[in-house]
């Protein structure tokens, strides 16, 4: 039991950390970003190509928070801004952005993946209340947390992050009041971008790096930001992470690994059907 | 606008005369194998996009009914001895039983709810796709599936498959124009604009829209089946995300109000990737700048885009 939450919680606040800028664009910039995966890549990438190189870790992850902040504002300027204007539009657009940054990853770095430099991985593991941390995690799971805190701070206890949540809720009211909607809604997907590139700087150490993992990302971030019913509430969120997680280390740990996902997402469902509103009752 | 309907008839023959002279006039049997691709991905697209129109609602699980359908006959077909069309009728009710299974689940749900459990499914089929070796054989994928058998003669040829698929998709849009007009397609695209509405007319809103989604899918079924033989393999690639987005793509840009937009979607999506093959390795980058090029000159208004570039009309 103790090995389970130990692996579900440190698991689920990781992907929290990965959520969080999805939902923060979905509730206050009202597009769903599927480049937000491609983020997260890139801000792995751009960790392991540092650390590479010799910069200390814990200097490559605001290098990697500043790089995606700029993939940030390439994907509001040359997709989202280009495609709100048709229906779906920013849908198209966004995934092209994570199409042409997956293939300029592959490009780089190629397909097969890289892993983080092995002197820089923290080895060996730690023992909480009986269960086995290998110190790598706990490590992201740390950082993770502290992300996730300093969000906190700053969206609920700065003048600014009280700004985004009213142009979240009431856009009217929030331009009524003055507020640029425009550079706003331009600041939360660079926001973002920095957070989810952030977030990938800190699992990029965790396991194999492939152009393709963003895409898992960007699932996670999915499945949360849906079971947290698409609010950027971020208990709601932690709680939407910790479910996932605490689900996968389940049935990784007491059922059939092979069936990992297929039983998590099983779970997913019921806890969608549990969560959202239907349309109209039974007829 | 009775400009326009008075010219539909004309554009409707126009894009008939060209699906059918098209493979005459390409003499390479690499491309004729591109166009068959093409008309399996337009089966699949346009049941999506109607999905999308009558019912409002996303959903996320077209390729995986599309590998449901593809395993389904290939087993038929390998295991079972049969020949394609009964194999392609199993196709078909397997992609259907599938749909109204998770149809059942996913109408109980709010629109997002919709999105995300159709998404999951996908995701379990593909799971499911790798871990049952002994059904599917596992991320390797279901090799040896025999080319279409149709009344004797086999299909090998892509300019034969294209036919093929074309009669089918011909036989899919017909139905559909049908189905537009009839009570029924009216009573299901009442539930999708306004279900509070539908219930006070007496429409059975749920079972219709579970009905719909399970009809719709049967061509993504048969579409698989195709597939597989087009192929010789099936395997879960044909159900990851990639093929999510691929098929997404071919919607939006086709659009969904009219039958055969998600057509040019398909002819877009899937032909590009081949058009830029002398790239290599940078192809799908410049395919995803094709992609931003194509919502930018497909998006009504387009002439404010420097100004919407710069933010002023955000």
């Amino acid at each position: 039991m103790a090995q389970l939450l130990v692996n579900g919680i440190t698991a689920g606040v990781g992907l929290a950390a990965i959520a969080l800028g999805f939902a923060m664009v979905l509730q206050w910039r009202r597009v769903p970003n599927f480049a937000h995966g491609a983020a997260v890549g890139v801000g792995a990438y751009v960790s392991y190509s540092l650390a590479v190189y010799g910069v200390p870790y814990f200097v490559t992850l605001p290098a990697a928070a500043l790089v995606g902040i700029l993939f940030g504002l390439i994907t509001e300027f040359c997709a989202i801004r280009l495609g709100v204007f048709m229906t779906h539009g920013v849908l198209v657009t966004t995934l092209a952005i994570a199409v042409i940054a997956r293939a300029a990853l592959a490009a780089i770095y190629g397909e097969n993946g890289v892993i983080f430099p092995p002197k820089l991985v923290p080895s060996g593991h730690l023992e909480l209340f009986g269960a086995v941390l290998p110190r790598i995690q706990a490590q992201a799971f740390i950082l993770s947390a502290v992300t996730i805190l300093l969000v906190w701070v700053a969206l609920a206890k700065t003048a600014r992050g009280r700004r985004y949540a009213l142009l979240g809720s009431n856009p009217i009211a929030a331009e009524i009041c003055g507020m640029d909607r425009t550079r706003m809604g331009t600041e939360i997907v660079a926001i973002a971008g920095g957070l989810a590139a952030l977030a990938g700087a800190i699992a990029a150490p965790v396991g194999l790096l492939t152009p393709g993992s963003g895409g898992d990302a960007l699932v996670n971030a999915f499945v949360i930001t849906i079971l947290a019913q698409s609010r950027m509430d971020l208990p709601r969120i932690i709680i939407a992470s910790l479910v996932v997680g605490i689900g996968e280390a389940f049935v990784s740990l007491r059922l059939n690994a092979d069936f990992q996902q297929a039983l998590v997402y099983a779970g997913v469902i019921v806890a969608v059907l549990f969560t959202q509103r239907p349309n109209y009752g039974r007829a | 606008m009775v400009g326009r309907e008075r010219l539909a008839p004309l554009w409707s023959l126009g894009l008939v005369a060209v699906a059918l002279g098209a493979p005459f006039a390409i003499e390479s049997s690499y491309w004729q194998g591109v166009m068959a691709a093409i008309a399996i991905w337009s089966i699949a697209a346009v049941s999506l996009a109607q999905a999308v129109n009558w019912m409002m609602r996303l959903s996320l699980m077209t390729p995986a009914l599309m590998g449901l359908g593809a395993y389904a006959a290939a087993i038929a077909q390998v295991e079972h001895g049969w020949s394609f069309l009964p194999a392609a009728g199993i196709a078909a009710l397997a992609a259907m039983v599938c749909a109204a299974l998770v149809g059942l689940v996913a109408f109980r749900s709010s629109h997002w709810g919709f999105s995300i459990i159709t998404f999951a499914a996908n995701l379990i089929l593909v799971n499911l796709s790798i871990s049952l070796d002994d059904i599917t054989h596992g991320p390797g994928g279901y090799a040896g599936i025999p080319p279409v058998q149709l009344f004797g003669r086999s299909l090998e040829s892509g300019r034969s498959l294209y036919f093929l698929a074309l009669a089918i998709l011909a036989i899919q849009l017909c139905a559909l124009w049908a189905w537009r007009r009839s009570v029924a397609g009216r009573s299901a695209r009442i539930v999708g604009e306004d279900p509070q509405l539908a219930q006070a007319l007496g429409i059975p809103c749920y079972s219709l829209q579970v009905c719909v989604f399970a009809a719709l899918a049967a061509p993504v079924g048969i579409a698989g089946a195709l597939y597989g033989s087009f192929r010789g393999v099936v395997s879960p690639e044909l159900l990851g995300f990639t093929r999510i987005v691929d098929i997404l793509a071919m919607v939006m840009i086709g659009g969904t109000k009219l039958l055969f937009g998600p057509i040019l979607g398909a002819i877009a999506v899937t032909s590009l990737p081949e058009w830029l093959r002398f790239l290599g390795p940078s192809r799908d980058g410049v395919f995803g700048l094709v992609l931003i090029l194509i919502v930018v000159l497909a998006a009504p208004r387009w002439r404010w885009r420097v100004s919407t570039l710069m933010g002023a009309r955000s």
